[in-house]
């Protein structure tokens, strides 16, 4: 019964990779009434498809719904009768990801900064999720201006995804393209744009030569290049792929 | 098996399995050091969660 949910999780990572949502949020739905209907499924394992499904949500911008998903997955983490600490935190970095998206930056801060507090005392390999809580937080810095707080971080995040994930890993690519964001912010055109080619490289080994996310990161190169000198404003991408 | 640390294990290998190790690999081996959290995901199956994170825009060039 686990396995075939893990592989059902396992299609919908891949499904939101590829932004194909519908198809993903039709697996982790098989998956999670799989599980349900076991009676006596492991609550993490719950708790992790509610977290996914909150995720494809937040992959095309449906804030709302996705804030729920994620709410019920974190209240079953935190209910777990062995605690996982770093579990929960993951969680409140998928959640707050979610209310940063609805503009509840402030709410969103705290759960960034709780889940940052509990993965870097953690004794567990938890180099990706920290580097993906750092990769929002440094996120948050660069919308309120705050570009070299932002910088550090996600530079620390870049460094942790590469050491956790390989070189070639596209959430690398993706915190490779909000520091090009940042450096472009600060005038340095010419980072910012080898910073995108980086990225591009990464995701068409990755997710392929024509995904869109390979495309923006092309182009976004290309227009940092040929561009005239001087600041560019930071803004948030629409989520959806 | 013994635990040698918190981030791996030691498994003591059977003459038999010794043999395979051997054929496999050409290389003689008596134990096999495994990460604790390798382990954990053939024994105990975890399902991975995703990871939301904020995509920021370049805005439009010139803009």
């Amino acid at each position: 019964m686990l396995e075939r949910a893990a592989v059902l999780n396992a299609e919908g990572l891949r499904c939101k990779e590829l932004c194909e949502y519908d198809a993903g949020r039709a697996c982790y739905e098989r998956a999670l009434a799989l599980l349900e209907s076991a009676g006596n499924a492991d609550p993490a394992a719950i708790a992790t498809l509610y977290h996914n499904l909150g995720g494809i949500e937040h992959a095309r911008g449906n804030h709302v719904a996705g804030e729920r998903f994620a709410r019920r997955g974190l209240a079953i983490r935190q209910g777990l009768a062995v605690p996982d600490p770093e579990g929960v935190a993951a969680d409140q970095v998928g959640l707050a990801a979610l209310l940063d998206g609805q503009g509840r930056h402030q709410e969103a801060a705290a759960l960034y900064a709780a889940a940052v507090t509990c993965l870097e005392r953690s004794p567990r390999d938890v180099a990706h999720d920290l580097g993906s809580a750092l990769h929002n937080l440094g996120s948050r810095h660069a919308e309120c201006g705050e570009l070299d707080r932002a910088e550090e971080l996600l530079r620390r995040a870049a460094s942790l995804k590469r050491g956790a994930l390989g070189p070639a890993h596209h959430d690398l690519a993706g915190t490779l393209c909000n520091l090009a964001v940042v450096r472009a912010g600060r005038g340095d055109a010419a980072e910012a744009a080898a910073l995108f080619a980086d990225a591009a490289a990464i995701l068409a080994r990755a997710l392929g030569p024509a995904h869109p996310r390979t495309e923006e990161c092309r182009l976004n190169a290309a227009r940092l290049a040929a561009a005239p000198a001087g600041p560019k404003p930071v803004g948030r991408a629409l989520q959806a792929d | 098996m013994s635990a040698t640390s918190r981030e791996s294990v030691s498994i003591s290998l059977t003459p038999g399995q010794r043999a395979e190790v051997r054929r496999a690999t050409g290389r003689d081996a008596e134990t096999l050091e495994v990460p604790v959290r390798a382990l954990e995901e053939r024994v105990v199956p975890r399902l991975a969660a995703n990871h939301n994170e904020t995509r920021l825009a370049l805005p439009p060039i010139g803009a």
